[in-house]
């Protein structure tokens, strides 16, 4: 049997690792690692618990609105955003048009463009079901535990197995998490301040991430533009600030390999 | 129903965001100039984010008080230090309660 060590990339992440050269029919091949859907459910359940005063405060908003109960809950599944469903929340409570309702929150979740081509990266070889799952599940836990495990991946298939691992265990805890929020929700919204636990969820979520120097470029420069750029209306002001950092990044790193 | 129509399209074109690439450009490789940027995408969409929270042009909500100040810089030596958002949570509301109750909040 004959192997080569390639540069392998999954979820935007590049690693290398040993691939047979002799292609494998997408018959033979596992399109997932099964033990490491157990690795990666692990890996899921504390990260989203961290995120359970979150779930609970979204839980709370729907609870405190106009909007049916059963309804606002459905938003965690349908959208499986907490930002973009709050936000819809919020607007469909100020009896906002449908039209703003949809735009608005359609455009806080711009950001899952560019996950969604980042993990795209990694999933070139991966079977077509596992990409129309996998691409609902597509958030920003899952795509930071999936990207940092690709790193350290045996190979595609234990990278795509931890990834849907996590992502589904962290999915239904979500649902779970919100759902109790909605039943909680009055006797628990006084104690989470909204505005500091997305803080410190997102802080959490950044802080491992920027190991090295372009990242913390990029990080430093989206935060920078977004404190101007958040004046913009319709939400826009992250999403530019974010590809401005990208962009940022991306060029001095270019300059610095092409020195 | 019109509550629900709303969170179904926002769900429909959050899926189209999340599948587009992955399910019609997955097959091609991308640039390598576009690779080399979609690895600070998680980063930097994310520190837009707290930007955008920050900032004082976000809907009035921008105010920066002590416990608010405090509890980020906590959760970011816990974030740095142990990489867990449950210890981050827990470390960050630990230092905004009690400042919030000192009417720093």
């Amino acid at each position: 049997m004959t192997g080569e060590t390639t540069p392998r990339t999954v979820g935007s992440m590049t690693a290398a690792t040993t691939q047979k050269a002799v292609p494998v029919l997408p018959a033979q091949a596992p399109a997932v690692a099964r033990p490491s859907l157990l690795v990666g459910a692990r890996a899921g359940l504390p990260t989203i618990l961290g995120y359970s005063p979150l779930a609970l405060f979204i839980g709370a908003t729907v609870a405190d609105s106009s909007v049916n109960s059963v309804v606002g809950w459905s938003g965690s599944w349908l959208i499986f955003s907490g930002t973009a469903h709050v936000v819809a929340i919020r607007l469909l409570d100020a009896g906002a048009a449908l039209t703003v309702v949809i735009a608005t929150a359609a455009l806080v979740n711009l950001r899952l463009l560019v996950y969604g081509a980042g993990m795209a990266a990694g999933w070139r070889t991966a079977p077509r079901w596992f990409k129309v799952l996998g691409a609902y599940f597509i958030i920003d836990p899952s795509v930071a535990l999936g990207s940092a495990y690709a790193e350290r991946a045996v190979d595609d298939e234990d990278a795509r197995g931890f990834y849907l691992g996590a992502a589904i265990t962290m999915w239904g805890c979500w649902l779970a998490l919100v759902g109790i929020g909605v039943v909680v929700g009055p006797t628990v919204a006084p104690l989470l301040p909204g505005r500091v636990v997305l803080l410190l969820v997102l802080v959490a979520m950044v802080i491992p991430a920027i190991g090295d120097r372009p990242t913390r470029t990029a990080a430093a420069v989206a935060l920078v533009v977004a404190l101007p750029a958040s004046a913009l209306p319709l939400s826009l002001g992250p999403f530019l600030a974010g590809m401005s950092g990208i962009a940022v990044a991306a060029l001095i790193e270019g300059d610095r390999e092409t020195r | 129903m019109s509550g629900l129509l709303a969170l179904f399209a926002v769900g429909a074109i959050s899926y189209g965001y999340r599948s587009v690439f992955v399910l019609l450009a997955g097959c091609k490789p991308f640039p390598a100039r576009v690779e080399q940027g979609l690895r600070y995408a998680s980063p930097a969409m994310i520190a837009g984010l707290i930007g955008s929270i920050l900032s004082p042009a976000h809907g009035g909500g921008g105010v920066l008080t002590v416990a608010l100040v405090a509890a980020m810089a906590v959760g970011a030596l816990i974030a740095y230090r142990v990489r867990s958002i449950g210890w981050t949570m827990v470390g960050g509301l630990a230092v905004y309660w009690p400042l919030v109750g000192a009417g720093l909040g």
